[in-house]
């Protein structure tokens, strides 16, 4: 398990075990103290004491309830009346107005707006403006700040000092951003993942992607749109290292991402990678290599994968065939029609569909099979190729 | 002669009432700690999304896909809103699967006819026996649902029935009249892709009575009306922010809700599915996962989000809440007794050495335990064999502690969840966490003392819920020994 998950964990621990161990404490003392005099037996006495002391905790917390309560709708009303002048303070300086005596004051009255609005505007503007107030954050200590708070056991905490220090600009903070990349915490973790990618350095964007592919899915999932745009430099410049590697998770991982990014892109040479032994690099590579321009060897490949005795390869192939629509693959493609497993009948009826006027014939052929499955399966397709349902490949 | 025997009745006696008030105590003071354990867990659980993220995922081609299974036995009143709600979940890649379990009402055909259904080209596996299934159907209609027609075999067949006909990696198993939260999917999937040895995922039910439901979602949360629906809210708290938090955190999680709970489809497959023969099917289904990969030494992880994300409607009459009560103790025999293996068995970790033996001491036979201290402690006073501060202490840990139980409950959900916003509903569950103390806990403690006697006799069979409709009233009636509700 990650160190940070650890020690969260065990932080957890701590707080509960020093909770008990407070009210192991206070029961003796209250038993001793309190209820020494009553000529009780020890259960009772015991029982007292700790109806005592939850009574009192309950009664404490229902009281920190309630302030804070009143505390949120005190600052909610404080905050309303002073965001206006904040905001026009700053949006004067963003202008241009050096002065930030006001500012200053109103940070050392209001720290905790000031922040929030610091924080707002830097999401909301770009620029020179952007940079002006990243330099005012600075100014004000702000990034001193959330650079300590990068460092808190809360992971809220961590996470929104990541994000504010990933809406810097010019201000060198990519020590802290590289080294949230290893945070415990996914939350984290993605956001320094997003800062990094917005600064968009050739550099970092490479060493990003290097790490993603190690990622959790959850990262991976919530980072595949903004890596997009840097496809064509990822499929340049990254990709061909992390698919001649021998690290088959990286490898699937980067595939995972092209097909997910359904772009057409230069790929590098993988073809070999759809004779790869592990049934999921060949799957995932022959749905990747299908967003490329089709060619002789590919084709053959296609048509190969049909054979394979893995049928999340036959599923990937059907989906290859159907998106670059592999007329030679017909023959394959009608054999699977008859497959055992329903999936790859469906699958090779989708890609049937797909190929167009000839597979069409031979669904139209099938719909007449003695094999009640098979005739299902092309009379279900010709029905369903209109409504586009594809989702069983 | 008789004196000594008498002296030793009294001995024995006083040492049993002791003994009792001695386990109830020690029943609330491990409440307590969990409660604390649980406290300190939810702080640090972010499980909402936040808006960007939601973006992302909801348009990211990685998000695995999930089939919700649905079974649904006479829900001819309700099946179109529920399928509707489940269809416009907030996921980018689900299905819906309805298993319609034998239905003798017009569920089907109005499936059929709302969906503009036609019989499709799948066909289930034989990964696990079920009864006959008579037809699958899907939608002419750009929409992902499927309708199973089998023969009636009850919930754990029906979701079964599911299992081999679903092709997601992840199934999420509910009842048809959940009332899932749109984003539901999205927040029970995280662990899954968090970290890849999560294998099942239960989040928190929350009770409906008295919340505005439209178009099977919920609107608007109040507090239940009803002084029954109410108590039940307060023991789902206690069991699901304090128990289920903090059984999750040692990864020794024994119940998924029957309600709402996703699993990964291959370590459905692989343990055989849910057992039929059993009214706890939930519960059963659990510890059979945790034993599977326990003795094969495999790592994994059952977890709870204490995110509410299933809506449920508790029964407001106290027969259907005696059945229910009743039902649930049974499927906690049955799941203890199927698994004795485990119990105080190092071999299976946590689960052997704490999970199993909490249930089957405090879970399991703690009712009964409680029952017969409330029946010792008013015989012995009115023989006079105990004294009063026995008999007062005894009120003290079953009944006192137990109402700062529940009220410590209430306040762990103001800290953490905060699902009511009103401050009149706080007020009225405050109420009722102290009334329910004063005969409503006894009487639950009494059906399930029965509910375990019931279960050591291995009487089988659910019993009618009738139910009260989100929308308008309406009684859905039920056959002996099909399933229709859902256990928390």
């Amino acid at each position: 398990m990650h160190v940070a998950k650890l020690t969260t964990k065990a932080m957890i621990w701590f707080k509960t075990l020093l909770v008990a161990g407070f009210y192991v404490i206070a029961v003796c003392l209250i038993s001793a103290l309190v209820f020494a005099k009553t000529p009780d037996t020890l259960p009772f006495l015991i029982a007292l004491s700790f109806l005592t002391i939850q009574t009192s905790a309950i009664l404490i917390l229902v009281v920190f309830v309630a302030c804070r309560k009143l505390l949120e709708e005190t600052k909610t009303k404080r905050a309303e009346k002073i965001y206006p002048l904040i905001r026009e303070k700053l949006a004067l300086y963003t202008l241009g107005d050096d002065d930030i005596s006001e500012l200053q004051h109103l940070n050392a009255d209001y720290p905790l707006e000031v922040e929030r609005c610091i924080a707002e505007f830097i999401g909301s503007v770009i620029g020179e403006p952007q940079l002006r107030i990243s330099a005012l954050a600075l100014k004000i200590g702000l990034v001193k700040k959330w650079r300590r708070r990068c460092k808190s056991f809360n992971p809220a905490t961590r996470e929104e000092a990541v994000l504010r220090m990933g809406q810097l600009t010019s201000i060198e903070v990519n020590d802290v951003l590289i080294k949230a990349l290893d945070d415990g915490e996914a939350a984290v973790r993605a956001e320094a993942y997003r800062a990094l990618i917005r600064a968009a350095e050739p550099e970092q964007i490479a060493e990003v992607f290097s790490h993603l592919t190690g990622e959790s899915l959850l990262i991976r999932a919530l980072l595949v749109d903004d890596l997009q745009p840097h496809a064509l430099f990822l499929v340049n410049e990254v990709i061909p290292e992390i698919v001649a590697s021998d690290d088959t998770p990286k490898i699937i991982a980067t595939f995972e991402l092209l097909g997910a990014w359904k772009k057409v892109l230069p790929l590098p040479d993988v073809l070999h990678l759809v004779d790869h032994p592990q049934p999921e690099v060949r799957a995932k590579s022959l749905r990747a290599l299908s967003y490329t321009s089709a060619g002789e060897a590919l084709e053959a490949r296609i048509i190969k994968a049909f054979r394979d005795p893995d049928d999340t390869v036959k599923l990937a192939a059907a989906y290859a065939a159907a998106r670059l629509k592999v007329v030679r693959a017909m023959d394959e493609l009608e054999r699977c029609l008859h497959d055992s497993n329903e999936e790859v009948r469906r699958a090779s009826a989708y890609a049937l569909a797909h190929i167009g006027a000839p597979g069409l014939g031979v669904l139209e052929r099938e719909m007449l099979s003695t094999n009640k499955y098979v005739a299902t399966t092309a009379l279900e397709m010709l029905e369903r190729i209109n409504i586009d349902r594809c989702e069983y490949i | 002669m008789m004196l000594g025997l008498s002296i030793n009745f009294y001995k024995i006696f006083n040492f049993f009432e002791y003994f009792i008030i001695f386990y109830v105590g020690l029943i609330a003071v491990i409440y307590f700690l969990m409660m604390t354990l649980g406290y300190f867990g939810l702080r640090n659980y972010r499980a909402r999304f936040k808006r960007e993220e939601l973006e992302a995922l909801l348009k990211s081609p990685l998000m695995p896909q999930v089939s919700i299974l649905a079974p649904a036995y006479n829900e001819a009143a309700t099946c179109r809103d529920s399928v509707r709600a489940m269809l416009k979940l907030h996921y980018p890649n689900h299905e819906v699967i309805v298993i319609n379990d034998g239905s003798k009402d017009d569920t089907l055909d109005i499936l059929i006819e709302e969906f503009r259904l036609y019989r499709s080209s799948r066909v289930p596996s034989d990964a696990i026996l079920t009864k006959p299934i008579k037809a699958i159907y899907e939608s002419r209609d750009p929409l992902r649902l499927v309708v199973i027609d089998k023969e009636n075999g009850g919930k754990a067949d029906s979701l079964n029935a599911g299992l081999n006909v679903a092709r997601a990696p992840l199934v999420c198993a509910v009842d048809a009249d959940s009332l899932l939260e749109s984003d539901a999917l999205l927040l029970s999937v995280k662990p899954f892709l968090e970290d890849p040895a999560t294998i099942a995922v239960g989040g928190t039910i929350r009770i409906a009575n008295g919340c505005s439901v439209e178009h099977g979602r919920v609107t608007r949360i109040v507090a239940p009306g009803s002084m029954l629906a109410k108590f039940q809210a307060i023991e789902y708290m206690r069991a699901f922010l304090g128990g289920r938090v903090a059984f999750s955190f040692v990864n020794a999680l024994l119940i998924i809700s029957g309600a709402f709970g996703v699993f990964r489809r291959d370590a459905m497959l692989a343990i055989g599915g849910f057992f039929p023969d059993t009214v706890g099917e939930d519960m059963e289904i659990v510890v059979r996962m945790h034993r599977t990969w326990r003795e094969a030494k495999k790592e994994y992880r059952i977890v709870f989000i204490p995110e509410p994300v299933c809506w449920t409607e508790v029964p407001e009459s106290l027969k259907i809440l005696h059945r229910q009560r009743n039902r649930w103790q049974r499927g906690t025999v049955d799941s203890l007794w199927f698994h004795r293996k485990m119990i105080f068995n190092p071999k299976y970790g946590v689960i052997g050495t704490f999970a199993f033996p909490y249930f089957l001491m405090f879970e399991m036979f703690g009712p009964a335990v409680e029952a017969t201290g409330y029946f010792l402690t008013v015989i012995g006073l009115f023989m006079n064999i105990i004294s009063w501060k026995a008999a007062f202490l005894f009120f003290l840990v079953s009944v006192v502690f137990g109402i700062l139980l529940s009220v410590s409950a209430l306040i762990l959900e103001e800290l953490t969840m905060r699902r009511y916003p009103s401050f009149t509903d706080a007020v009225k569950l405050f109420v009722a966490a102290i009334i329910e103390n004063f005969g409503f806990r006894q009487l639950m403690t009494l059906w399930r003392a029965e509910g375990l006697i019931d279960g050591i006799r291995r009487k089988q069979g659910w019993g009618a819920m009738e139910r009260k409709g989100f929308q308008a009233t309406q009684a859905v009636q039920q056959q002996p020994g099909v399933p229709q509700d859902q256990l928390p």
